[in-house]
């Protein structure tokens, strides 16, 4: 690609042609305050808080409608290009009701930042500021607030450009114009919760999260989503061990800046049915107890003994879970679909935006790992006498008289039924890895406590320590470090 | 707490004493301790013997000090409105603020919908409150007041001292509906 050359505030930037001068700019750490602009919409310039003096041009130009040309000057910092930024912030703030207080977005509103860093001015305006529509219910997500709303168009390019609902408008004109859903409609669309991410302001807001706690104190965490085998990447917000939102991260390569509802609302929502503590014949052991009833179980009956796989496994437990089929001589191996889409649910099966029809995060992954794994269906039963079920979900009449080992964050038949049952993990709660529907391998990090002092992994260096096998790794770092 | 300040060096706040054999045998140290105490007692005594000030300490509770300044930052009072809720909108300002973090809010939706936020709970520790007054300040819509009385600021277990919202907005109150800054929610 060709390149180009041009100079901001005095400095020689080279790009690649048809960059927009706002991307060249923020690239090269010159940040150019923005509302209306977003990387991954279509400008649409109508906010001109991005205005740059460009030479030989007689008037201001819009940064994120100008594309860099060989040999342009561009300033940035100029008086005059401050005097204006500082007008527009006023022009915005006119008719703003400063809710801040009461505002969700308080904390990260680009609105608040950049009027602190860019203008800073005391108002001038003493007329009444124009009354609005302050809780019009977009959907039962979403919750519009016209008097906060700058009419920046973000959440309308992203209805046409990204989820093509085509739901939302702006009407009216002037100081009177609103965001608007068509009469009679609501705001139903499977990718909703992202209007209230691009949202410059506190305009649209998440029901979920309303006056649940203020961002400040969140803490954040990057993970990847469960939800499927996209692997959106994902900064999972807690405080004092509890999940309060869920935001997509920027990916360019995985899931630009979206996610979908349905996996917001998983994380948040209070997992039911989880499993705690370990339990041979439903009574409740020590946890090295269960190791050294499977420990010898493996020994006298490896060859005896199936194994099931578990999507929702990291691809370090996959590694040593490897380890310890290999040296123990488990006969076989089969994978199975831990969560399916159920007819008739609110989530989207598939659709070529992001979600994809396999529901688990690391299906890719187990195919790395054990190429010659089979699906649970094709199992003949009568050639086992035990079963080591890792995950939930597995098809409970496909095990009938096999004696179970049941490893799993969640409740169900298998574990019920199980002889040894050991309670594991969910995603948020552990660190490791994904490989996800395209074979990148992502890293995420633990954003939960989790109710268990043990993880999978600690389970499976357990395990392979009473084998005598030294596994490869004790940690997620030492195991990623030993498959490269 | 989670929110974390970035890029603050590690640092002594506590100007710590050296361990050395005489500090590590006990007994030198109980000595000092007790020439302290003795120093004071008959330096106190000889005021009190001279009718001076500062011989005797107040007894709190039960006395309080008749030269307190009339601007003293005294107990908490949440203001109310004339229906008597709380003009507090649960917005953490002074919960963040507060240095000894001694206040815990959780917000609710109120049902009057100009209102639209409220307290639930509106706990402060007033035994970890070093009644600074950032709380008063940081307030956007002068819900927080301080009384110059110290009055009773006293339990015989630091649960006891944790004042809930009902007890912060009813032991004196306050009733002001005016519109004190710009905006009124
Ligand atoms: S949108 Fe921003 S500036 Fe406006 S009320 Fe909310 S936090 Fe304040
Ligand atoms: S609701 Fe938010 S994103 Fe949509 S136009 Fe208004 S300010 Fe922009
Ligand atoms: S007076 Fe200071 S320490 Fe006490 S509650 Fe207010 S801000 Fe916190
Ligand atoms: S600063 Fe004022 S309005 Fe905000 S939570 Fe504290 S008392 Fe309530
Ligand atoms: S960001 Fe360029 S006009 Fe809005």
């Amino acid at each position: 690609m060709k390149e180009v050359t041009f100079t901001v505030d005095g400095k020689e930037i080279t790009v690649p042609e048809g960059t927009l001068i706002i991307d060249a700019c923020e690239e090269n750490g010159i940040y150019i305050p923005r509302f209306c602009y977003h990387k991954h919409l279509f400008p649409s310039g109508n906010c001109r808080m991005c205005l740059v003096k460009i030479e030989k041009n007689p008037k201001p130009q819009p940064s994120c409608m100008t594309q860099v040309s060989d040999g342009m000057i561009v300033y940035t910092d100029t008086p005059e290009i401050s005097e204006m930024r500082k007008a527009m912030l006023e022009f915005v703030l006119i008719n703003h009701p400063l809710d801040c207080p009461i505002c969700d977005k308080a904390g990260e509103c680009m609105l608040q930042d950049q009027y602190m860093e860019f203008s800073g001015d005391k108002s001038r305006f003493n007329e009444t500021k124009v009354a609005k529509e302050k809780l019009y219910h977009f959907s039962d997500k979403i919750l519009y607030d016209a008097e906060r709303c700058i009419t920046c168009s973000r959440c309308v390019r992203f209805t046409e450009e990204v989820s093509k609902t085509n739901k939302l408008g702006i009407l009216n004109r002037g100081d009177t114009s609103y965001v608007a859903l068509a009469h009679g409609d609501t705001f139903d669309d499977p990718y909703s919760y992202c209007v209230t991410d691009i949202c410059p302001v506190g305009a649209l807001t998440s029901k979920k999260f309303r006056f649940k706690e203020r961002v400040w104190y969140l803490h954040k965490t990057e993970s990847i989503c469960a939800g499927c085998s996209r692997g959106c990447n994902i900064t999972i917000e807690t405080k004092d061990n509890k999940i309060y939102r869920v935001r997509p991260r920027e990916n360019e390569k995985v899931n630009q800046s979206w996610m979908c509802d349905f996996a917001r609302d998983f994380y948040i929502d209070p997992m039911k049915n989880r499993t705690s503590g370990t339990q041979v014949d439903h009574k409740n052991v020590t946890y090295e107890n269960v190791v050294g009833e499977v420990v010898s179980l493996l020994k006298e009956h490896g060859n005896e003994m199936t194994f099931v796989l578990s999507a929702y496994a990291t691809n370090e437990e996959l590694a040593l879970a490897k380890q310890l089929i290999d040296s123990a001589e488990v006969k076989g191996i089969f994978t199975k679909p831990d969560r399916v889409w159920h007819e008739g649910s609110e989530e989207v099966k598939s659709d070529d935006i992001l979600v994809k029809e396999d529901k688990t995060p690391n299906m890719t992954g187990i195919r790395k790992i054990f190429p010659a794994a089979k699906d649970l269906s094709e199992m003949i039963i009568s050639d086992y006498k035990y079963a080591f079920v890792w995950g939930p979900n597995a098809a409970v009449d496909k095990l009938d008289g096999l004696q179970i080992i049941s490893l799993s964050a969640m409740r169900d038949q298998v574990s019920d039924k199980a002889k040894w049952a050991i309670a594991g993990r969910f995603a948020a709660e552990k660190h490791g890895s994904f490989t996800n529907c395209d074979g990148i391998v992502q890293p995420f990090r633990r954003a939960l406590k989790g109710e268990n002092n043990y993880d999978e992994l600690i389970f499976f260096v357990g395990i392979l320590k009473g084998l005598g096998v030294e596994p490869v790794g004790r940690t997620v770092e030492e195991v990623r470090k030993a498959a490269e | 707490m989670s929110y974390q300040i970035p890029g603050l060096p590690d640092m002594e706040y506590m100007d710590r004493q050296k361990r050395t054999f005489l500090t590590q045998i006990y007994y030198r140290e109980v000595a000092r301790g007790v020439w302290i105490t003795t120093k004071h007692f008959f330096r106190n005594m000889w005021k009190w013997m001279t009718f001076r000030k500062g011989g005797v300490v107040v007894q709190y509770p039960e006395e309080t000090r008749p030269d307190m300044s009339p601007n003293n930052r005294g107990r908490h009072v949440l203001v109310q409105r004339s229906n008597g809720e709380s003009r507090c909108v649960a917005c953490q300002m002074c919960g963040t603020v507060c240095p000894a973090e001694c206040i815990t809010i959780e917000a609710e939706e109120s049902k009057n919908s100009t209102i639209q936020r409220k307290p639930k709970v509106f706990d402060i520790d007033i035994s970890r409150c070093i009644f600074c007054g950032f709380c008063v300040e940081a307030c956007p819509v002068d819900a927080i007041r301080m009384l110059a009385s110290t009055e009773n600021l006293v339990g015989y277990n630091r649960f006891k001292m944790i004042y809930d919202k009902d007890t912060l907005l009813n032991w004196h109150p306050v009733v002001n509906d005016d519109v004190v800054h710009g905006y009124n929610p």
